[in-house]
């Protein structure tokens, strides 16, 4: 039987392209290979956070539109800002049926703050459910800032670093004058059977935990922190859906018997919060009659014409009327680089089609920098396949009708110094499904 | 020639653990890992342990036994390091392999499955009766609160002998690999599976000689009486193949990822002559179906949830399940999320590991239980038992599935 539609690549962005495919009755299937970006992910959502030149963005929608007239080679652009608010609110709704309420700024369209386990300050645009959003004023003056922030992890544990994180937050210019302390609290780990935090990461310590943890946490932390605007833990308390709904996660409970103002942000990977946002996505996906097939590495797409006909997966070819290449970027194999000469630029390619790309390097130095955070990004961040006006892709020039990409394998963008990654993700996924959406009411209409 | 596999004294070790990029995908995937954390998971059991062990065995973790060989860890990763075959394999070389009259039982199912035959009422009392169970909780370290698989009172290949005749009418054959566990406690399955490619104008022969893929051997560190079995089947499978067969199909996922993906580099086993002309029954079935060959059907108006096991979904075959199931009719199907079961074969009926299994299946039987199905649908038989034991739900075989409706 031929699917409707087949997504290439399980993450935010290919799994939003299914979601919304399968909302509107369509008979689709994703395909993956190994565990998406959201593993890495902060599980906080971000639109547009930063544009180059002009530092931090308050009201991202309007940005993008601003964004477009300078840069229309950027995945937003096509788009505009109206078409990126719509597909954020969509995916909001979509996440809430999941159990995974996301929460945003007050403001309708603003940008909200997110905390990084390095102790830095990031706008963002959602945020996971349990977080208190950091409001947009909260950091622009010292009287607005909070006076005392404590940093508090689970002794041993070494995927978060509250010392460095508290040095750092301390350069912020509104938290000049704040307290910025750090503490560690020994837990017994309940159900680690003998292990000790040093050996886990987040996932395993969230398991590790039990009722005896949180009770000595949070009366340690009720008797140790007085009067602090800010407590920052390590995310690493609610691995599973759904005890949101109830009230009744540990963080919230945390807040409530210590009444102290708690926030728990991403350690090192695996992220807790970025797994639990996987798995609403497959939740929800599934809910809506859709089928995932993990362990499946796409091959080579054979086309005819204009069209894609199948994709190959080890011995088998895949068939459908519409594809989505949601297939993510060099991390996870949507895009490939080769060097063969050091002198020589690195050859990048989409491996399944070969499709035209944008930003292609010139040479070495132009492509990557060795400052690793470097202040103008790193170009090869922004390789990746190449848009028409109408939206599809090309191969040495032919557009694919039936094609459709979506996601970090698109060019144009940097994710991480725009902190635009989830938005770009949410928004070309929505689009890529809606043009599929459309392409099958007009051929059932003939 | 494998690139990754090194050969040192007689073992086998991966090098694919140079490709391992640190990113922890795997340990956040591994079931075990999250169960049990003094397990330290995938990544420092497999490849970052591997470096250390190539150094000196005294490296080697106690905690490499608590890995299932569920293979999800390899699933996530996204550099392609076979973890579990790293781990699998540097258990068979440093493992304290003393002889454990438990394991040795557990592990050789085809040779438990002609020794219980005839006694089969008898064994099957006696393996569900209190006193026998904490006998073999107490000397042996089953589990006693583990549901034995049922042996059938006559095996899959006597109940054979009354429809042999008849495959050799059909003019397309393909031979069936039936595996332990059709042989001893499902021969129904078997049958069943003969219903179905009769019905498609396809006959169904057995090997001449057939053994246990070694899947259960392996995890029990009797790697050589693997060897010999594999050597053994690859042998019979190209007798089969150039006897006018032209596949061999599998109906159990594990066997059938073990025969045809696994031989060479576990094992050493070469299977290159037959390998392309392997198939898990699914992808038989969905490659008839795409090409016309679709059995006439009935709608059997069932709701069922699939539950995708882990070596199937190593192998890239669920696509194929579904696609077989897509083409019944009258069936609601939904899939439930991918969840390891716990069983992982012969790992659950250890005493030791009875807690991890059930807390590793704990999220599956949770959402069978949900999902009000009238059966779960599944491809492996040790999942079958897990969740049947554990849920309140019957289990059947797509193959099962697919005879109810034909018409
Ligand atoms: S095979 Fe399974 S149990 Fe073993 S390390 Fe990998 S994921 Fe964990
Ligand atoms: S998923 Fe693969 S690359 Fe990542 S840490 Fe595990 S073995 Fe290494």
């Amino acid at each position: 039987m031929k699917h409707d539609c087949l997504v290439i690549g399980g993450g935010l962005a290919g799994l939003t392209a299914g979601i919304r495919c399968a909302e509107a009755g369509l008979k689709v299937a994703v395909i993956s290979a190994g565990e998406c970006a959201l593993t890495f992910a902060s599980g906080s959502l971000d639109v547009l956070g930063r544009v180059p030149g002009q530092g931090a963005v308050r009201r991202p929608f309007e940005a993008i539109d601003t964004l477009a007239a300078e840069r229309p080679e950027h995945p937003y652009s096509r788009l505009g800002g109206e078409a990126v608010a719509q597909a954020m609110g969509w995916f909001h709704g979509q996440m809430a049926e999941a159990g995974l309420a996301l929460g945003r700024a007050e403001e309708q369209g603003e940008n909200q703050w997110r905390m990084t386990a390095a102790g830095a300050l990031r706008p963002t645009y959602y945020s996971q459910p349990a977080v208190q959003p950091l409001g947009w004023e909260m950091f622009q003056s010292p009287d607005m800032a909070p006076k005392k922030i404590v940093f508090v992890n689970i002794t041993g544990f070494l995927d978060f670093m509250p010392e460095l994180a508290a040095r750092n937050l301390k350069q912020h210019p509104s938290l000049k004058e704040a307290t910025v302390e750090h503490m560690n609290i020994t837990l017994p780990l309940e159900h680690g059977h003998g292990a000790t935090a040093d050996t886990m990461r987040a996932p395993q310590l969230a398991y590790a935990m039990g009722n005896k943890d949180m009770d000595i946490l949070s009366r340690v932390m009720a008797e140790r922190i007085q009067q602090a605007d800010l407590v920052v833990l390590p995310a690493c308390f609610d691995p599973d859906l759904g005890s949101e709904e109830q009230g009744s996660t540990r963080l919230q409970q945390l807040r409530m018997r210590t009444g102290l103002n708690i926030i728990d942000v991403a350690a090192l990977p695996p992220s807790v919060h970025g797994l639990r946002m996987h798995q609403a996505l497959r939740n929800r996906f599934r809910a809506l009659g859709g089928f995932l097939v993990p362990g499946t590495q796409a091959g080579h797409g054979m086309v005819k014409g204009n069209r894609v006909i199948s994709v190959s997966t080890g011995e088998d070819l895949l068939f459908a009327d519409h594809f989505i290449l949601a297939s993510g970027s060099f991390f996870s194999r949507g895009l490939d680089s080769k060097k063969h000469e050091p002198s020589q630029p690195c050859e990048v390619k989409e491996p399944v089609f070969g499709l035209d790309l944008y930003g292609l390097p010139e040479n070495n130095l132009d492509f990557s920098s060795r400052r690793f955070l470097a202040a103008e990004g790193q170009s090869f961040t922004r390789c990746g396949v190449a848009l028409n006006e109408q939206g599809n892709p090309s191969m040495n020039g032919l557009a694919l009708k039936n094609l459709h990409v979506a996601g970090a394998v698109l060019g144009g963008y940097d994710p991480v110094q725009e902190c635009s990654g989830g938005g770009v993700a949410i928004s070309t996924g929505w689009e890529a499904a809606q043009q599929v959406i459309n392409q099958v009411k007009k051929e059932s209409a003939q | 020639m494998n690139l990754f596999n090194i050969n040192s004294g007689g073992f086998t070790s991966d090098r694919s653990f140079d490709q391992c990029l640190k990113c922890t995908a795997c340990t956040s995937q591994c079931p075990v890992a999250l169960a049990r954390p003094d397990f330290p998971g995938p990544k420092q059991c497999g490849p970052d342990g591997e470096r250390l062990r190539l150094k000196s065995p005294d490296f080697l973790d106690d905690a490499l036994k608590y890995c299932t060989g569920c293979k999800r860890c390899e699933v996530a990763c996204p550099s392609d390091v076979r973890i579990a075959d790293i781990i699998a394999l540097a258990k068979d070389k440093y493992g304290n392999n003393s002889f454990k009259v438990r394991d040795f039982v557990l592990s050789h199912t085809d040779m438990m499955g002609t020794l219980t035959r005839g006694t089969a009422p008898l064994v099957n009392k006696l393996t569900s009766i209190k006193p026998v169970k904490m006998l073999m909780d107490k000397g042996l370290g089953i589990d006693q609160r583990r549901t034995f698989p049922a042996y059938a009172r006559k095996s899959f290949r006597s109940q054979y002998k009354s429809v042999a005749a008849r495959q050799e009418n059909f003019v397309r054959k393909v031979s069936y690999f039936h595996g332990c566990s059709v042989n001893n406690n499902e021969p129904e399955l078997g049958m069943d599976l003969i219903k179905v490619l009769n019905a498609m104008n396809i006959g169904v022969r057995l090997m001449k000689k057939e053994k246990c893929c070694g899947v259960p051997l392996v995890a029990n560190g009797f790697h050589k009486k693997a060897r010999a079995n594999g050597e053994l089947n690859m042998a019979s499978f190209e007798e089969s193949l150039n006897g006018g067969s032209e596949r061999v199909v599998a109906t159990s996922s594990s066997c059938a990822w073990m025969l045809k993906d696994e031989y060479p580099h576990i094992l050493g086993v070469s299977n290159e002559n037959v390998q392309s002309r392997i198939s898990f029954i699914t992808r038989f079935l969905a490659n008839e179906f795409k090409s016309g060959n679709i059995p006439a059907m009935k709608p059997v108006n069932l709701k069922v949830a699939y539950h995708s096991p882990c070596h199937l979904i190593r192998a890239g075959g669920v696509i194929h399940t579904l696609k077989t199931l897509w083409e019944i009719p009258g069936l609601e199907l939904t899939q439930l999320d991918s969840n390891c079961c716990g069983i992982a074969g012969t790992y659950g009926f250890k005493k030791e590991n009875y807690e991890t299994s059930q807390s590793v299946g704990d999220k599956l039987f949770k959402q069978i239980e949900a999902s009000g199905c009238d059966y779960v649908v599944t491809d492996c038989e040790t999942c079958k038992w897990q969740v049947e034991m554990s849920t309140s739900k019957k289990v059947l075989h797509p193959v099962t599935l697919l005879a109810m409706s034909l018409a």
